[in-house]
């Protein structure tokens, strides 16, 4: 799954038309990436790899640019103002490339959001809504929408309400429940930006139990605020950093690298508070 | 209603602001008392169902009341997709690129001029448009369309409204998970904005059913039995009118009138909200 950079360059000049569809969950590359709403800059100069079938916990103060860098991978970005520079690899296509389908590279990328959205519809159709627009039908799609349900652990809280309206569940489990939407589509990307900051923590050992063992089968980018949990998770960590109000990444590499020997004296101040505590916690 | 936490200030403010929403009860109030205590010893199942005699005097009014109902809904028949197929680019394509922005821009300008413009223009409008140019005549159909026209600035306006007022996030959350649009708009945003296309729709009946000076040189006033929306006909506002300026001794009948087109006019509405709350609810 490694790739050069010249092999990269070579394919930018094709017109990935549809994302290539393959088996295996796909590396992602950012290479020079810029981001400005509307002349004011958030990111610039991003350049990391997250690494195909691994868990990349992007890690940063609030308000450094990563959910908008989040957001650039699956193209979301298209609905804010804002002007992307650079390019984003995934697998071989230059998503930023103007002839990609947004449509498909969005359904092959699954995301969890900081905020949990449920849309207004009962438990049930949070799930079945989306599956039948992927073209499920019949028996597979209640088997589904109780397999995912099972997989977040919020069965057994919701299997006798399915019909009542998903929006009076409560944070941690509209969460949850948003989590079982995306995974039930198959995405072999799945961004998530904090996913479990709303929840308690025996909802968040399920998740990590989750998102553990979804590593392998899926490329996954991470944002957390836990730095706990990106040590306990991530293979790899990327390190963003403001700098003159610009967001960028300071450092990335293998996650006991990046905690035990930060290269950067910025990672180091960032992470080195978090991690005697959790040290001390350990 | 009036808490202890309340100050002495607050207190006063909240009654005069109080007094002006009982006034406005108080005209509501009368206006019912009125319409009903003059109306409805002339209401009857022979007014329903008969046609009129001597100009409105007799008889009772079963043509105009077929006239007011199918003006009513060609003019929605007419309004109504173009107004939900306007409204719904305005609010979730137009901001999309320029060219939208800059269509927008005319089309909102344009519903602005429509919706202040007199009926009685509407109503020149409607004659020389579909009655001359179109060769429709005095007819059901010349008057529908003219008020569908009228209406299509108020359906449109409310169900833009409603469609902006649904959150983003569904609309972020459903790109995200590669959705398509068309289904969005229908599993999540057109149910979302239901509350506000039913309000849309029940102001544009009630301006629609109360319209007289457009529909008198449009759908004409002959009281016959409409054969054909190519007929002429009257319709119930028309009727209120002429019976009360017209017609010496047809007060009684214009009031028995007014109450049939005010009974109309809720018993629609109470449909409506029905229909509409099942739509939504199914959706879910
Ligand atoms: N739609 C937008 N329009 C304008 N500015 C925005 C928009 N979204 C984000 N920003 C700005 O971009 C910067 C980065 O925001 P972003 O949400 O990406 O930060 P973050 O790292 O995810 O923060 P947090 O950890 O608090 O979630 C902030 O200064 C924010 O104000
Ligand atoms: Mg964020």
């Amino acid at each position: 799954m490694t790739k050069s950079v010249a092999f990269g360059r070579k394919l930018q000049h094709t017109t990935p038309q549809d994302i290539s569809l393959q088996s295996g969950p796909p590396a992602i590359s950012i290479r020079n990436l810029g981001l400005s709403y509307g002349g004011h800059k958030v990111l610039k100069n991003i350049n990391f790899e997250a690494r195909a079938g691994k868990i990349t916990a992007l890690v940063g103060p609030s308000g450094c640019g990563k959910s908008s860098l989040l957001s650039v991978v699956n193209r979301l970005s298209d609905l804010q103002a804002c002007k992307v520079e650079g390019e984003v690899f995934i697998a071989e296509d230059n998503i930023l490339h103007s002839a990609v389908n947004v449509l498909k590279l969005r359904r092959r990328i699954g995301m969890v959001f900081q905020k949990p959205s449920p849309f207004p519809m009962s438990i049930r159709e949070n799930l079945l809504f989306p599956l039948r627009e992927y073209g499920v039908k019949g028996d597979q799609l209640e088997k589904t929408l109780e397999d995912n349900l099972r997989l977040v652990g919020l069965w057994d809280e919701v299997k006798t309400r399915l019909n009542d309206s998903a929006l009076v569940l409560s944070g941690g489990q509209q969460q949850r429940l948003c989590f079982a939407r995306c995974l039930s589509l198959n995405p072999k990307v799945l961004l998530l930006d904090e996913p479990c900051s709303a929840l308690d923590p025996r909802s968040t050992q399920i998740i990590e139990a989750l998102i553990w063992h979804l590593r392998e089968s899926h490329t996954i980018l991470m944002v957390t605020h836990n730095l706990a949990q990106a040590r306990r998770l991530a293979d790899d960590v990327a390190v963003c950093c403001l700098s003159d109000g610009v967001g960028s990444i300071v450092e990335s590499g293998k996650t006991a690298q990046v905690f035990d020997f930060p290269a950067h004296p910025v990672t180091a101040e960032y992470l080195g508070f978090e991690t005697a505590e959790v040290r001390s916690s350990d | 209603m009036m808490s202890k936490a309340m100050s002495q200030g607050d207190r006063i403010i909240q009654m005069g602001l109080c007094c002006p929403a009982l006034i406005i009860c108080g005209v509501f109030v009368w206006l019912l008392f009125d319409v009903v205590s003059q109306g409805i010893s002339g209401l009857s199942w022979q007014f329903l169902t008969q046609l009129p005699a001597d100009a409105g005097r007799a008889g009772g009014i079963v043509s105009i009341i077929v006239s007011t109902f199918i003006v009513l809904i060609i003019a929605l028949l007419v309004a109504l997709p173009i107004g939900l197929g306007t409204a719904i680019w305005l609010a979730e394509f137009a901001d999309e690129d320029q060219t939208g922005m800059a269509v927008a821009v005319w089309v909102r300008r344009s519903l602005q001029l429509l919706a202040g413009v007199p009926s009685i223009v509407v109503g020149l409008f409607g004659y020389a448009v579909f009655c001359q140019l179109l060769g429709l005549g005095y007819s059901l159909l010349a008057g529908g369309l003219t008020l569908g026209c009228m209406i299509l600035p108020l359906l449109i306006g409310s169900l833009e409204a409603g469609l902006r007022a649904v959150p983003c996030t569904y609309r972020i959350n459903a790109v995200a998970l590669g959705l398509s649009k068309f289904s969005v708009i229908r599993r999540i945003l057109l149910p979302q904005a239901a509350p506000a296309l039913l309000a849309g729709l029940i102001l544009s009946i009630g301006r629609a059913l109360a319209e007289t000076a457009a529909l008198l040189f449009t759908s004409g006033y002959v009281t016959r039995m409409p054969e054909s929306v190519y007929d002429s006909g009257r319709v119930l506002s028309v009727h209120v009118f002429d019976l009360a300026m017209n017609v010496p001794g047809g007060d009684k009948n214009a009031y028995a009138t007014a109450l049939v087109l005010l009974l109309g006019l809720l018993l629609i509405n109470s449909v409506l909200k029905k229909v509409v709350n099942i739509w939504a609810a199914r959706e879910n």
